[in-house]
C-alpha cells in the first residue's frame, strides 16, 4: 500500500466519486443517460457529505488535482499508464482503493463486471464466428469482408473506451502489437477475429509461453507470416525469423542466419486446414511437408525423426524459457508502461519475474506497475488511437456501434491509425519521433469530437464542466484541465484556454471549442 | 490580427508566427491568374524563396525488401534461371533496355522505359547498405539513419533530416513533407518536416467562426514547447495556410498524366502538385509497402506484378507530369532496405537477402544507363553463400545526389562515418 496519507477531506471526496462510480456502473454505465445520472449521484453524495457547502476547501481541490502529476501522487501516473485514457472516475476509485488496491482490482480483471460492454457488442456477430463461417458468409454475399474489419475495429475501440477492465484492454493492445498481424492480408481477414479472441484475449493476462504457442499454431499467424507454405526441401524463413526477432529473443540477439534457417526447418509442415475441409484456418501438421532431419537452433539440439509437432513445440518451449526472451519481453513491457528508454533496474526486475514465474503476465504487471517502477516513468506521447480513447474516457463520451459508412473506422483513418491494420509484423511505433509531428489529425479530432461532430459519438462537455467545478472551484480552464488530464496541464496552457473563453461570450459553443483546444494542447498528448 | 505579409524573405518564419495567414496576397494574385488560365494554377505563386540551386528531392522507400532481381532482371547471368527455376522471368516477358543486353526490365515495369530511354532514369543494381542484418526494421533504420555497420551508433536523425539541418533556412515551414501518418526515420531531425496523410485535405476542422482565434491559441499552446511537437505546431499552421492556397484537391496534372488511383499514385500526384506549385518544399517522401514477398510472388502476374504496376505507372505519370515544367529541378531516388535471396524458396517466393537496387530519376540525372557492377548469382559469388553481394554502397549514390542536385557539399555530415569514393557520375 502507498505511504501517501489521505487527508480527511480527500478521503471523503474520493468516497464521493467512488460512490458516483458505483452509481454509474449500476445505471448501465456507458450510456449517455448513465453519465447524466453520474452527475446527479455526484451532487447528491456531495451534498450528503457537506462538501458543497465548503467550495473553497483547499484540501478538496487537492483531492482531485493534488494527487496529480504536478505533485507527487503516484496514483495519477498509475491510472494514466494502466488505462486506455485518463478519467476522473478511475482516479477517484484509485483514491478510494489506494495504489495497491486499485492495481489489484485491475489485475484481477475477471472479477470486474464487463457485461455492459458485452451487451453493446452483441450486435457485432462476426466477432464470434469461425474463420470458415466468415469465409462462407462472404462467399454467399451475406457479409462483406469490410464488415469483418469494421466490427473487429469497433469492438477494439468500444472495449478500450467503455470496458471497466482497463488494464486488461491495455494489455490486449500491447500483445496485439507484439504479435501484430495485418488484417488486410488475404485469408487473414477471416481469421483475425478468432485470433483476437482465442490467442490475444485468451492469454493477455495469462502466461506468455501459452500465448506464444497459441499464436504459432493459429491460422492468422501461419498465413500472415507464410509458415503455412513452409515445407521440407526449400524451407522459407518468414515466420521463423520474426519468431526470433519480434516474438521472443529480439533482433540479432543470440542467433545467426543459420539459426533462422534451422528454425524454419523445425517448423516445416506447420500449416492450416483449407476451405474444402470445412475448418478453414485450423492448425494442421502435415507430416509429408516436415523435415525430419536433425536441427540445431541457438544451441538446442533437435534429434532426427521426432513425431508430429515435437520439433516446433520443443524449440518454441526453448525460446519461451530463454533468458533473452525474458529480457526482451521485460524491455517491451517497461517501454509500454514507463516510457522510452526505461531504467535498467525496472527491466531487470521484470525479467527476473518472467523467469521466476514462467512468464506469468500478472506477476510482471505487479512489478512494472509497482510504485517504485512508476516513479521512474517518463512522459509518453499517446498514439492517435490512444488520443481518441482518452478524449472519450476523460469526457465520459459514448461511442456507439455504427455502420460501414458511419463507424469509428472513419475517424481512425483520419487519425492515421487503424487498429489491426499495421502492415508489418513489428506493430505500431510507440515513440515520439514517429508520432510527435503528426499534430494536425489530433487537433481536428479534438475539435470535432468536443463539438459533437463525430457522428457515432455522443459527448456533452458543457454539462460535464460545472459538475467538476462544483467539486473543485477554479477557472473553467482549470476544470477542463482536471477533466482531460487530472491536472497536469501547465499554467501557460490553462491561461491560453481561459483567454480563449474570456474573449468569447462564454456560450456553450465556446466551452466546446475550449475543450477541443485543451485536448489539442501538448500536455493532452502526453501521459 | 496582424497585417498579412507576402514576405519571401528570411524573416518568413518569424513574421508568420505573428501572421500565419501570410500568404493571403498570393491568393489574390493567383486567383486572378486562375481566372485567366484554363489549366490548374496554384493559388499561390511563391510562399518563400525557392533556392533554384537545389532540386526538390522525392524519396521513395519500398518497404519490405523489394525483389530487385526480378525487377531489373540480370537475364545475362548464367545462374539467374538456375536460381529461380519457377519464378524466373521468362525472356518473352522482358523489356529490353538501351545500352545493355545483360539487364532487362520485368514487363510490368515497362512504363519506366520512357524515362530510361529519354536518359532521365538510371538503375544501380547490387546496391545497398552492406549491413549484414536481414531484419526489415533494423535494415530500414540503418538505411534511413544512414548508419549501416555501426551497431553502437547513437545517431537518431535521418540522412534527409541532416541534409536539411546543414542547409538554410533553419526552420520551416514545409521544407520536408512525408505523405504518411508517421514521420519516416530518414526525415527525423530535419527542420520544417511534417508527416501529412493527405496533402489535398490539410485544413483546420471545427467552427469556421473561431478558426483564426483557435489557430492563434494553438500556436500559443505550443510556442515554448520542445521538439518535435513544438516546431511541428507552427509548421502545421503555416502549412495549412500554404496548402490551402495550393488547392491540391483540384490539381490537374500536365501532359495528361494518368496516375493510378492507388495510395501511392495519389501521393505522387500530390507531390507533383506541390512541386509544380513552387511552394518551396525541398523534400517529399512517399513510401510504398508490401514488398515482403516470401510466398507466391509470381513473375508477370500476382503479387510482384501488382507492386511493380503501381510503382511503374505512378512513377511514369509523375515523370510525365513534372516534365512539363520541373524536370530539371526534380530528382527522385528509389530504394528498399535490402534485396531478396538469390534462390527462390519452396513457397514460390524469396526470403530476405542482401543487396537491392536503387533507381534515380530526374532531368539532370545521367540516365539511360545501368551503373555499378553485377556481382553474379552463382554460389561462389554470393554473400554468405545465399545473397547478392553489395557492390555499390547506397550512400555513394546519395552523396552524389546531395552534393550535385541538392547543392549541399556537407555530405560527411549527411552520412557520418562514411567516406564516399569516386562518384558514379550519375548526376550533372
Amino acid at each position: 500500500m502507498t505511504s501517501h496519507v489521505l487527508s480527511e477531506t480527500e478521503q471523503r471526496l474520493a468516497d464521493v466519486v467512488a460512490h458516483a462510480t458505483r452509481t454509474r456502473s449500476r445505471s448501465s454505465g456507458v450510456s449517455r443517460r448513465g453519465f447524466l445520472r453520474v452527475g446527479a449521484g455526484t451532487a447528491a453524495a456531495a451534498a450528503t457529505l457537506g462538501l458543497v457547502a465548503k467550495p473553497a476547501d483547499a484540501g478538496m481541490r487537492r483531492a482531485i488535482a493534488a494527487a496529480g502529476g504536478a505533485t507527487t501522487d503516484p496514483k495519477l501516473t498509475l491510472v494514466k499508464r494502466a488505462t486506455q485514457g485518463f478519467s476522473l472516475l478511475d482516479y477517484a476509485l484509485a483514491h478510494g482503493l489506494g495504489y495497491g488496491g486499485w492495481l489489484s482490482y485491475q489485475i484481477n480483471h475477471t472479477k470486474i463486471d464487463d457485461s455492459a460492454v458485452n451487451a453493446m457488442l452483441a450486435p457485432l456477430t462476426t466477432l464470434t464466428m469461425t474463420p470458415q463461417q466468415l469465409y462462407d458468409a462472404v462467399q454467399n454475399s451475406s457479409l462483406t469482408a469490410g464488415t469483418i474489419y469494421r466490427e473487429l475495429a469497433e469492438a477494439t475501440m468500444v472495449r478500450s473506451i467503455h470496458s471497466p477492465r482497463q488494464l486488461f484492454e491495455r494489455m490486449v493492445e500491447f500483445w496485439t502489437n507484439h504479435f501484430n498481424i495485418d488484417w488486410n492480408d488475404g485469408a487473414v481477414r477471416y481469421m483475425l477475429p478468432d485470433f483476437d479472441r482465442t490467442v490475444i484475449r485468451q492469454h493477455a493476462m495469462g502466461y506468455f509461453p501459452d500465448m506464444l504457442k497459441a499464436s504459432a499454431k493459429h491460422g492468422a499467424m501461419l498465413v500472415y507470416l507464410d509458415n503455412n507454405t513452409n515445407v521440407v526441401g526449400r524451407p522459407q524463413e518468414n515466420y521463423a525469423r520474426e519468431l526470433l526477432e519480434l516474438h521472443t529473443v529480439g533482433v540479432d540477439n543470440g542467433y545467426t542466419q543459420t539459426d533462422v534457417q534451422e528454425l524454419a526447418r523445425a517448423l516445416t509442415g506447420w500449416t492450416i486446414e483449407n476451405v474444402r475441409s470445412g475448418r478453414l484456418g485450423t492448425f494442421r501438421f502435415n507430416p509429408r511437408g516436415h523435415d525430419t532431419g536433425a536441427k540445431t537452433v541457438m544451441g538446442l539440439v533437435i534429434p532426427p525423426n521426432q513425431t508430429g509437432t515435437d520439433d516446433g513445440d520443443q524449440v518454441i518451449d526453448y525460446l519461451a524459457k530463454h533468458p533473452n526472451t525474458a529480457k526482451f519481453i521485460a524491455t517491451k513491457l517497461a517501454t509500454w508502461f514507463l516510457g522510452e528508454n526505461p531504467v535498467p533496474a525496472a527491466i531487470n526486475a521484470i525479467a527476473s519475474t518472467y523467469t521466476a514465474t514462467g512468464g506469468h503476465i500478472p506477476s510482471m504487471l505487479r512489478v512494472v506497475l509497482s510504485q517504485p517502477a512508476i516513479a521512474t516513468a517518463t512522459p509518453k506521447i499517446r498514439q492517435p488511437r490512444g488520443h481518441l480513447t482518452s478524449m472519450f474516457r476523460s469526457t465520459l463520451g459514448q461511442l456507439a456501434v455504427g455502420t460501414n459508412r458511419t463507424s469509428i473506422v472513419n475517424e481512425l483513418t483520419l487519425l492515421g491509425q487503424l487498429p489491426h491494420r499495421w502492415p508489418t509484423p513489428d506493430g505500431f511505433p510507440d515513440d515520439i519521433a514517429s508520432w510527435g509531428k503528426a499534430l494536425h489529425p489530433r487537433w481536428n479530432f479534438s475539435a470535432r469530437y468536443c463539438l459533437n461532430q463525430v457522428r457515432i459519438a455522443t459527448v456533452d462537455v458543457v454539462s460535464l464542466l460545472p459538475l467538476v467545478q462544483a467539486a473543485t472551484p477554479g477557472s473553467q480552464a482549470w476544470g477542463i484541465n482536471l477533466i482531460l488530464t487530472g491536472g497536469t496541464m501547465s499554467e501557460e496552457e490553462q491561461y491560453t484556454v481561459q483567454d480563449f473563453i474570456d474573449v468569447h461570450d462564454g456560450t456553450a459553443a465556446t466551452i466546446r471549442d475550449a475543450f477541443g483546444l485543451a485536448g489539442s494542447a501538448p500536455s493532452a498528448q502526453l501521459y | 490580427m496582424t497585417k498579412p505579409t507576402d514576405c519571401g524573405c528570411n524573416e518568413y518564419r518569424e513574421l508568420s508566427r505573428r501572421g500565419f495567414l501570410g500568404v493571403a496576397p498570393g491568393a489574390a494574385l493567383a486567383a486572378a491568374a486562375a481566372a485567366a488560365a484554363p489549366a490548374w494554377v496554384p493559388r499561390v505563386a511563391l510562399a518563400k524563396d525557392h533556392n533554384s540551386a537545389r532540386d526538390v528531392l522525392v524519396n521513395v522507400f519500398l518497404r519490405g525488401g523489394a525483389d530487385a532481381i526480378n525487377m531489373l532482371v540480370p537475364a545475362g547471368d548464367p545462374d539467374y534461371y538456375g536460381s529461380r527455376p519457377t519464378i524466373g522471368v521468362q525472356s518473352g516477358d522482358l523489356i529490353p533496355l538501351n545500352g545493355t543486353t545483360f539487364y532487362a526490365l520485368c514487363k510490368p515495369l515497362a512504363p519506366l522505359a520512357t524515362a530510361y530511354n529519354a536518359g532521365h532514369l538510371a538503375f544501380v543494381p547490387a546496391c545497398g547498405t552492406g549491413d549484414p542484418t536481414r531484419s526489415h526494421f533494423d535494415a530500414q533504420k540503418f538505411m534511413e539513419f544512414g548508419t549501416p555497420n555501426q551497431p553502437a551508433s547513437n545517431i537518431f536523425s535521418g540522412w534527409i533530416g541532416r541534409h536539411l539541418q546543414t542547409t538554410p533556412p533553419k526552420g520551416g515551414p514545409i521544407r520536408g513533407v512525408a505523405i504518411s501518418n508517421t514521420l519516416p526515420k530518414a526525415l527525423a531531425g530535419g527542420p520544417g518536416v511534417l508527416p501529412i496523410r493527405n496533402p489535398a485535405n490539410f485544413t483546420l476542422a471545427g467552427r469556421a467562426a473561431t478558426a483564426d482565434e483557435r489557430t492563434r491559441a494553438l500556436l500559443e499552446l505550443y510556442e515554448t514547447y520542445p521538439d518535435p511537437m513544438g516546431s511541428a505546431a507552427l509548421d502545421t499552421v503555416e502549412t495549412i495556410a500554404i496548402l490551402n492556397q495550393l488547392d491540391i484537391a483540384n490539381y490537374q496534372p500536365a501532359n495528361n498524366a494518368q496516375y493510378p488511383t492507388s495510395a501511392f499514385g495519389t501521393a505522387l500526384k500530390s507531390a507533383a502538385a506541390m512541386i509544380r506549385g513552387d511552394i518551396g518544399v525541398e523534400v517529399i517522401e512517399v513510401d510504398r509497402g508490401g514488398w515482403d514477398t516470401h510466398a507466391s510472388q509470381g513473375t508477370i502476374s500476382g503479387t510482384m506484378q501488382a507492386l511493380m504496376d503501381d510503382l511503374a505507372q505512378s512513377l511514369a505519370a509523375f515523370y510525365a507530369d513534372i516534365s512539363a515544367s520541373h524536370l530539371s529541378t526534380t530528382t527522385v531516388t528509389v530504394m528498399s532496405e535490402f534485396g531478396r535471396r538469390c534462390e527462390e524458396n519452396g513457397s514460390l517466393g524469396t526470403d530476405h537477402g542482401h543487396a537491392g537496387m536503387m533507381m534515380v530519376l530526374g532531368g539532370n540525372i545521367l540516365g539511360g544507363q545501368v551503373y555499378g557492377q553485377w556481382p553474379g548469382m552463382g554460389l561462389q559469388y554470393r554473400y554468405n553463400g545465399l545473397d547478392l553481394k553489395t557492390t555499390t554502397d547506397y550512400r555513394l549514390v546519395l552523396s552524389e545526389i546531395v552534393q550535385k542536385r541538392l547543392g549541399n557539399p556537407q555530405t560527411a555530415a549527411v552520412f557520418p562515418n562514411y567516406t564516399a569514393g569516386s562518384f558514379l557520375g550519375i548526376a550533372q
